[in-house]
């Protein structure tokens, strides 16, 4: 949605400055000449900073919709990376962690809690949610939510050295039994029919 | 230099302030100023807020005084310039200054 | 010829000229030119150069995405390869492509001789070349840096970086921006400075302004990136944890430095293009530049706003949603003083009748893909957008968008100009445009699919990928593209080499332009201009014909030789009066010598060979006090004859000297460094993990009040140096610069005490010590400077340089013990503060 209004209004944007600049060419013998005040006050500033004021706002508005606030039913997963894995952690909800996959309740709200142990790196599950950097010494937030059960491939998003490029992990998304099963203590590797690496 | 002094003048004060919210910002959240409240807002959005008001004031107050005064050229640059350029640095430190309506602060 | 006789004619003033400003044939020549045309084209030259390197590494970076599973190269090649191409494109070609076109160009446009530090101008090219060696060799050897060209730690650190390649990066870079900052010191004090009389400020070519504020804009942003390139390799080679979250580093440090200098440098890159732009446009289209002051209020504007960008690169490290909402709005309004450009532009082209001439042709590339890069930028400075755009292929789109619209054509256009100024002789017909149509329809082909790829989420940095991603057709167009566009440079390149060879004689001035460059024979004659011209316009070729011939005929200023010295005009920086002849110095191997012992400090660092390091650096220290020894006249003579009627003094003989700018604008960039020091103290201090340390700063104050009081009287004692000097007691000048010079000493050794007492913690152990000890260094730096500068100039005054008229030499020296003193203060109260740190 967001990226169809923005594909919208930088191409018109485009055609905008296209049209001008032919305009300038080709114009028989030289049209009417325009004042400097109106190219530079309603072209540079005037067209320019409207287009841009009403992207800000809307951006603006979008982004504090996605602010990792925690939420009722919500769940917290911890995100731990290395050269070159991925580790999570449930905390009180299921005492062992899991590694290169990251099992989480399809339809409720989850907050990542995204660190890093050596360099770098970044998480980022592309159809679930935007990319949030993992920081050794920091712990950065992140919500997303799965609509529905299913599995959704992450990556490291930051270069991190020789294996950045399989440095991936995979998310699985659980309906309710299946969260409840993992919950209490199921192998992941039980709850899909698929066998990861 | 008078002249490149005139022209920067009003963006130094949009950066001056822009440096001074972000300062503000960062410090404010390490020591939990936006969790102690005063009145409706917090801490850390009264401390923003003065800020952000102050800089308006200030560069509304020079705008004003450019508007009035003789037609002199400060370092040899047009009145007309200077005038164009302070306002829009007063509309940028306003912009710039807008998430301060935000509802949190540090998340 | 001295003195008050007006110069009778010389007929033979061309040739004396010739011989006053020439260099020496074959080897020794090349080393001890300091002509800022031939450095000029030297920069320029080996800018191409570093073009096609950087383009061959571009080229195998596209073979090796052409198909999937692709084994060209492996991971730990491809990362070298990746990381040269960036450093390369951004540290020695971008910077030194416009540094050169600076050099070649600002003098002759604006009516001089010659820059304004000649053998700085050497310097920096030497340094550029050293540096670029080291680079080069890294790679041949297969050592080259390896960690992405932004270097971010800790991946770049001893630890997960444990050979040489980050060395290589961060010592072979500082090496090269040393020259990018003696480049924006000069360019800064030559436009203030050395203009054709008349010219003031709001007379001069667009492009000086655009250049003035790139230098202000590298002076005040190359330092953040140097500090963090020191810091960086200090941990690397002793330990020092300012960037270890385990002992109270935070490797966010590391990328605030990095972007601070990194977004301004997006800038700095495009605004010497934009200057060019705004000279050819009224050029091709026969008319002069709407909205100059529009122009010159919106450079200021942006220069300015685009140092509130920087966490645009680092909106996903985790920073509140407000603090992001500040830059976003910030990265937005950014775009509004580059669409005030944008219009002008237009409106140019509007008023005239544009020519589809070559530069012109290069122009309407410009216009296509800057603006789509343009508009890319302003969908990633949506946050929510850039939260999935972000080190995707998207980005790197993005940015070659923009570079390449906003560098790359407007310089192609800058070559397809100037080229017939640089060699007097015009092009082959077609050649020119054939390149054209290659460049721009590879670009499109390599880069415009990038987005789309990108958006299907092709990450950036990866060395290959599955045929499963879909990506396969995409990236082979990609490389099929760039292969095109390789062509396209090689047949330009091409087209220029062709010029030693095709003998065709360009006219006078090809393209009917106004500005004083043309106002000169070409290919240009190392002096410039047979004398100098007087202008009152902004246009002046085009309001004052026959203008180049006046000048040719020795009426214009300085038509003459005095005692075989190299002159120019100096003037009053905004009204552009004539103020003084700025004498400049001769040919000299000193920059060649100075930039190669500078050289053995980094040789030594990179070599791990710290017990030598500090040789080469008294090495420097005694070649910078015989540069400054150079110069400077042992008697006083007056205002001279300067022509039409006209009197001056030569440039000792006044207060506002170039020297004198010059060292405002180095301490400014020192100022910046050390600022930013003190920024990464509070930084780490509020947000780093692992605080507080372990042990704070012991009991200071006695050597803190030493520190502090000794250079504030020594400040003072120079002061009365000044006004002995003043009333012409010159040897109670020099016991007051003697005396002066002691009480910085006792300072040091006040300073020094600190750590020998054992009152530093241990600097390795946590950051805050190491940021404490990096403050001491650099405050114990700045004392022996301004104890160095003190004891030369009692050696100056002692051997005549100095007198009531000739001052400025003392008023330099009395800049940097004062500095030394602000300094000295502020870093000891810091540190008394910090003394409570737990």
């Amino acid at each position: 949605m967001m990226w169809r209004v923005m594909l919208i209004g930088a191409t018109g944007a485009f055609a905008l400055v296209m049209v001008l600049l032919a305009a300038g060419f080709l114009r028989p013998g030289g049209g009417a000449p325009v004042s400097v005040g109106a190219w530079l006050g309603w072209g540079g500033v005037g067209f320019v900073s409207t287009v841009l004021l009403a992207l800000l706002a809307y951006a603006f508005t979008v982004g504090l919709r996605l602010a990792p606030t925690a939420s009722p039913g919500g769940v917290t997963i911890t995100a731990t990376a290395e050269q070159w894995r991925w580790r999570f952690d449930y905390g009180p909800l299921r005492s062992g962690g899991t590694e290169a996959i990251m099992v989480l309740p399809a339809g409720r709200p989850v907050v990542v809690q995204v660190t890093a142990r050596d360099v770098i790196h970044s998480f980022w599950v592309p159809r679930l949610a935007g990319k949030i950097d993992a920081i050794p010494g920091h712990v950065n937030r992140l919500r997303l939510q799965a609509a529905a059960p299913g599995e959704y491939a992450g990556v490291c998003a930051e270069f991190c050295g020789i294996g950045h490029r399989s440095h991936g992990f995979m998310v699985l998304a659980l309906d309710e039994p299946g969260w409840n099963a993992f919950v209490s203590g199921t192998d992941p590797d039980e709850l899909s029919p698929w066998t990861l690496r | 230099m008078s002249a490149v002094f005139a022209l920067s003048a009003a963006w130094l004060v949009w950066a001056a302030a822009f440096a001074a919210l972000y300062a503000l910002h960062g410090l404010g959240c390490a020591i939990g100023a936006d969790e102690r409240s005063v009145g409706p807002l917090t801490q850390l959005q009264v401390m923003m807020g003065v800020v952000w008001i102050a800089a308006l004031a200030g560069s509304a107050g020079i705008v004003l005084a450019l508007w009035r005064g003789a037609e002199a050229a400060p370092g040899g640059v047009p009145r007309r310039l200077l005038r164009a350029s302070w306002m829009a640095a007063l509309l940028a430190i306003f912009i710039t200054g807008l998430p301060l309506t935000f509802p949190s602060a540090c998340v | 010829m001295s003195g008050d006789a007006e110069p009778a004619a010389q007929p033979d003033l061309r040739l004396e000229l010739a011989r006053t400003w020439s260099t020496p044939q074959g080897w020794w020549g090349v080393i001890v030119n300091v002509n800022h045309t031939d450095l000029g084209k030297r920069f320029m030259a080996a800018a191409a150069f570093y073009f096609c390197v950087a383009g061959i590494l571009s080229m195998l970076i596209r073979a090796q995405l052409a198909s999937p599973r692709s084994a060209f190269v492996g991971p730990e090649i491809y990362n070298q390869i990746f990381t040269m191409h960036g450093t390369l494109m951004m540290f020695m070609f971008a910077i030194p492509m416009f540094e050169g076109l600076a050099l070649y160009l600002l003098p002759k446009m604006l009516g001089a001789r010659d820059m304004a530090f000649p053998r700085l101008t050497a310097y920096g090219w030497w340094c550029y070349v050293f540096g670029g060696m080291i680079l080069l060799a890294s790679m041949l050897v297969g050592k080259a840096p390896d960690g992405g060209w932004f270097m971010y730690t800790p991946l770049s650190s001893r630890t997960y970086t444990p050979g040489i390649n980050a060395d290589i990066w961060l010592l072979g870079v500082t090496f090269v921006e040393i020259s990018a900052v003696c480049a924006a010191v000069e360019i800064t004090v030559t436009i203030l400075k050395l203009r054709a009389p008349g010219m003031s400020l709001d007379k001069m070519p667009l492009v000086a302004w655009y250049l003035l504020v790139t230098a202000l804009m590298m002076v005040f942003g190359f330092p953040p990136l140097i500090l963090g390139s020191v810091l960086l390799e200090v941990e690397r080679a002793f330990g020092w944890p300012f960037f270890d979250p385990a002992r109270g580093g935070d490797a966010l440090l590391w990328q605030h430095l990095f972007w601070l200098f990194g977004h301004p440098e997006v800038y700095i890159i495009f605004l010497p293009a934009a200057g060019v732009i705004s000279t050819i446009i009224p050029v091709m289209a026969r008319t002069r530049i709407v909205g100059y002051g529009w122009i010159v209020a919106a450079i200021f504007a942006l220069a300015i706003l685009s140092f509130g960008l920087w966490v645009h690169h680092m909106f996903t490290v985790g920073i509140p949603h407000m603090a992001l909402a500040f830059f976003s709005a910030a990265s937005t309004l950014v775009a509004i003083p580059t669409g005030i450009q944008v219009f002008a532009w237009l409106a140019t082209l509007w008023q005239g009748r544009p020519e589809l001439k070559l530069p012109m042709l290069y122009l309407l590339g410009m216009f296509v893909v800057f603006v789509m890069g343009g508009l890319t930028g302003v969908m990633l400075a949506v946050v929510p957008f850039n939260w999935q755009a972000h080190d995707t292929a998207f980005v790197t789109a993005h940015l070659h968008y923009v570079l390449v619209g906003g560098f790359v054509f407007p310089m192609l256009a800058a070559i397809a100009y100037w080229l017939p100024h640089v060699t007097g002789r015009q092009r082959l017909p077609r050649l020119g445009e054939a390149a054209f149509w290659l460049i721009f329809v590879g670009f499109h082909a390599t880069f415009f699919f990038m987005h789309i790829v990108g958006l299907m989420g092709m990450r950036r940095r990866i060395d290959t990928y599955h045929a499963e991603t879909g990506w396969t057709l995409i990236n082979a167009l990609s490389s099929v593209g760039s292969y095109v566009m390789a062509f396209g440079f090689a047949l330009f390149l091409g087209d220029c080499l062709m010029q030693r060879f095709v003998k065709r004689r360009a006219a006078a001035d090809p393209w009917g332009a106004t500005t004083l460059e043309w106002a000169m024979a070409i290919p240009p004659r190392a002096y410039n201009f047979v004398s100098l011209p007087s202008v009152r316009s902004r246009d002046p070729l085009a309001d004052e014909p026959g203008l180049t011939q006046q000048l040719k005929r020795g009426e214009g200023y300085l038509a003459r030789v005095r005692e075989g010295l190299r002159e120019t005009l100096g003037v009053e920086t905004s009204t552009g009066r004539i103020e003084q002849i700025v004498v400049l110095p001769g040919n000299s191997a000193l920059p060649f010598i100075m930039a190669l012992v500078t050289g053995g400090f980094f040789l030594s660092m990179l070599a791990g060979l710290y017990w030598i390091a500090p040789a080469p650096v008294l090495g420097v220290v005694v070649l910078a006090c015989r540069w400054a020894w150079q110069g400077g006249a042992r008697a006083d003579v007056g205002p001279l004859q300067i022509g039409r009627g006209e009197r001056a003094p030569p440039h000792p003989e006044t207060t506002s000297t170039p020297g004198w700018w010059g060292s405002v604008f180095t301490l400014c960039a020192d100022a910046t460094f050390f600022a930013s020091l003190v920024f990464g103290f509070a930084f780490l201090w509020v947000v780093a993990p692992n605080w507080p340390p372990p042990a704070c700063i012991g009991s200071i104050s006695v050597e803190a009040a030493i520190g502090i009081a000794a250079p504030m009287l020594a400040v003072v004692a120079v002061s009365f140096a000044r006004a002995a000097l003043r009333r012409g007691a010159l040897a109670r000048a020099m016991g007051a610069c003697m005396a002066a010079g002691v009480l910085v000493f006792v300072a040091a050794a006040g300073v020094a005490a600190i750590p020998v007492l054992g009152k530093l913690p241990d600097v390795t152990a946590h950051a805050y010590a190491a940021v404490a000890g990096a403050m001491l260094a650099y405050l114990a730096l700045h004392l022996v400077i301004a104890f160095v500068m003190l004891g030369f100039a009692a050696a100056r005054l002692r051997a005549g340089y100095m007198s009531a008229l000739r001052m400025h030499e003392l008023a330099i020296v009395e800049q940097w013990t004062r500095y030394a003193a602000v300094v000295a203060a502020i870093v000891l109260v810091i540190l008394l503060l910090s003394g409570a740190c737990r």
